[in-house]
């Protein structure tokens, strides 16, 4: 019996651009592991693949290659009701609230319909469970009759949250759950997630743009860019002492609010824009960017390794340096 | 001693909604010196947006209306001038940039025709203005200026898109950029740059820089002083470092504590400030944030108190409305 609720392996997916008949690589072979009760956070710039990889585990779509795993079965060709069941196991949290629920609908009939499909509960013990739920989420009962307009952005996230929840799933995968939400909200939903998780012992993938929001909810990190995982590893090594150039990059580029810290962070940046993923350059996707860049880093595509305790990175600069260190301390 | 160059006091806009009038900007008074980068910090509706496009004279009207203040630039009323002497200040003295560049760009012209609009318009001629739209896309770091001139916008990046509204906003050297959340549709790598190209030409031009943000960490990097707005209030401004050690305010101090710490072993529970932002139609009665405040008292809920409590504390640079001082808040 291994811990691993949810395993992929080698996910590819390449979608072809019709117009200009190219095709692109959104997920470039990724694999990772998610631990029973763990948190693994995802963290990238637009166009790294964050999002298609998330579609990729919840199997909203199908990878072009690669397999993905639950509780050690594939599921990864799964299709009618053998994949409703796997959609039970693994659930999926929205950014916008809003635009993923039903306007016409109270909050009670979205919550009722889940429940319905996945045929979890007697008729009449529904509307104890959709209390139940609301209160999960820290919503009054009340909130069952009324409709997704008539609640804020926290709220209605909430609700988001309270409708993964109805089919107790063992995965929820977040994308980007608290981007759209105010400061003074956004807290109150990153302390929900952090207590359910406890309580329900549930896996989380989360996945976010936003650094500091990574770091502080998960156990693992994975870093990623152009569609492929740049650096892994435990949450406080990652964020706090990256080995990868592009991870170092984000670390600096995330302005810190703490003036006195902010003095004393050298945010000399890093150059260029992400490239085009229908046009990824050879070699190691960031070397275009990358201050550490020498001739290898332009033809060879460099290996993702553990190069200190847990921590692993897919750099050819950072392996040699940390390879001749570990090396210096053999002799 | 002297002067600021932009003087507001008492700005009051109020919007006319189908359902009522809503008090947007409340009686908002500030000052911005030469130079100097002075961030306006707040929630969505907290009225920072529209505080300063009522100073640009940019609200939509006729939906919105300034109803009372003064908006000082070198000495003269912008609120007394005729829109053709107001217009002529806009773009020369006073230019302002947006969250979506998109949105400031004319998708149908080219990049170079339409910062040569504003330079004509402003009585250059044909050939000042092709010389001028050159010379500030290279000051934007826009790659091949001589190429870009003749591209239209979506021919570029959000992050190029964005440099091209600042070349657009200073072709007439402005002594005031209003910025408001200009990185905040880029992402950290794109947003540090955009940062840094801001920094330099304020360095360059002597520019102030009004810099709008939800994010305490760009306040942190980019500004020297913050003024905080909660409910078409200023209720706490003073110099960055200072309100960041030692808030005067409940809602600055709740903002501040909502935010995960980017470094170290700790990771404590966030901060949750109770509720959400009041909607601008119906604001509470009394000081706005008294139904989310832990400290409020009976006073709190009748009578919004004045801008003007001073700081006992470090430099006493800071004022803040608020009746209850930190040294009675409840622990």
């Amino acid at each position: 019996m291994t811990d691993v609720v949810l395993r992929a392996r080698d996910l590819v997916k390449v979608y072809s651009i019709r117009s200009t008949r190219q095709t692109l690589k959104a997920v470039a072979g990724v694999s990772l592991d998610l631990h029973r009760g763990e948190t693994l956070g995802i963290v990238g710039e637009s166009g790294c693949g964050k999002s298609t990889l998330a579609r990729l585990l919840v199997r909203l779509e199908s990878p072009t290659s690669g397999t993905v795993s639950l509780d050690g079965e594939d599921i990864t060709r799964l299709d009618g009701s053998k994949l409703r069941d796997v959609r039970r196991s693994i659930q999926m949290v929205f950014q916008d609230p809003y635009s993923s629920l039903n306007p016409r609908q109270t909050i009670g009939r979205t919550l009722e319909e889940v429940i319905e499909v996945h045929r979890l509960r007697e008729p009449r013990e529904r509307p104890s469970r959709i209390a139940e739920l609301l209160e999960m989420v820290g919503l009054r009962p009340q909130f069952a009759s009324r409709y997704p307009h008539q609640l804020s952005g926290g709220q209605r996230q909430r609700v988001g949250i309270a409708r993964a929840l109805a089919v107790e799933p063992q995965v929820l995968i977040l994308d980007e759950p608290v981007s759209a939400l105010d400061v003074s909200v956004r807290s109150g939903i990153m302390n929900l997630l952090g207590h359910l998780r406890d309580e329900l012992s549930v896996s989380y993938v989360f996945i976010s743009h936003d650094l500091g929001m990574v770091r502080h909810i998960s156990d693992r990190i994975a870093v990623m860019y152009l569609g492929r995982v740049v650096e892994a590893g435990p949450w406080e090594p990652v964020s706090d002492r990256p080995l990868h150039p592009y991870t170092r990059a984000l670390q600096e580029a995330v302005p810190v609010a703490d003036p006195d810290l902010e003095a004393t962070i050298d945010a000399s940046g890093v150059a260029g824009e992400v490239p085009d993923p229908a046009d990824p350059p050879p070699g190691c996707p960031f070397h275009p960017r990358c201050p550490l860049a020498e001739d290898l880093c332009r033809e060879e595509l460099p290996p993702l390794l553990r190069l200190v305790d847990d921590q692993f990175a897919a750099c050819h600069v950072a392996a040699r340096q940390l390879g001749s260190m570990s090396a210096a301390g053999e002799t | 001693m002297t002067s600021p160059v932009l003087s507001v006091r008492d700005l009051t806009t109020v919007l006319h909604l189908s359902g009522g009038p809503a008090d947007v900007v409340r009686g908002v008074s500030f000052d911005v010196w030469a130079g100097e980068t002075v961030a306006l910090v707040g929630e969505s509706g907290c009225g920072k947006s529209m505080t300063m496009l009522s100073v640009m004279g940019l609200h939509p009207q006729p939906t919105a209306e300034i109803v009372e203040g003064r908006v000082v630039f070198d000495g003269v009323d912008l609120l007394q001038l005729p829109e053709e002497k107001r217009r002529l200040i806009r773009g020369a003295d006073l230019a302002m940039v947006y969250q979506d560049p998109m949105t400031s760009l004319n998708p149908l012209m080219r990049v170079g025709d339409q910062i040569g609009e504003v330079l004509i318009s402003h009585g250059h001629s044909r050939q000042e203005a092709r010389e001028r739209a050159l010379e500030v896309l290279e000051q934007v770091g826009i790659p091949q200026p001589a190429r870009a001139v003749a591209a239209y916008p979506h021919e570029f990046s959000g992050g190029m898109r964005q440099r091209v509204v600042i070349a657009i906003a200073l072709a007439l050297r402005p002594r005031v950029l209003i910025a408001d959340e200009p990185t905040t549709a880029l992402d950290v790598t794109i947003q540090q740059q955009i940062i840094d190209l801001v920094g330099e030409l304020q360095t360059d031009l002597g520019m102030a820089v009004v810099w709008i943000t939800h994010d305490l960490g760009v306040v942190a990097r980019v500004a020297g002083r913050m003024l905080v707005m909660y409910g078409g209030h200023i209720v706490e401004s003073g110099l960055t470092r200072e309100v960041f050690r030692h808030p005067e305010h409940p809602y600055t101090a709740g903002l501040l504590a909502a935010v995960p710490p980017v470094r170290g072993k700790e990771r404590p529970q966030l901060v949750q400030i109770p509720g959400t932002p009041p909607d601008p139609a119906h604001q509470p009665s009394g000081c706005p944030f008294h139904p989310r405040c832990p400290h409020a008292t009976a006073r709190c809920a009748v009578e919004m108190p004045p801008g003007t409590r001073r700081s006992g504390q470090g430099e006493g640079t800071q004022t803040a409305a608020c009746w209850v001082p930190p040294s009675e808040w409840v622990a």
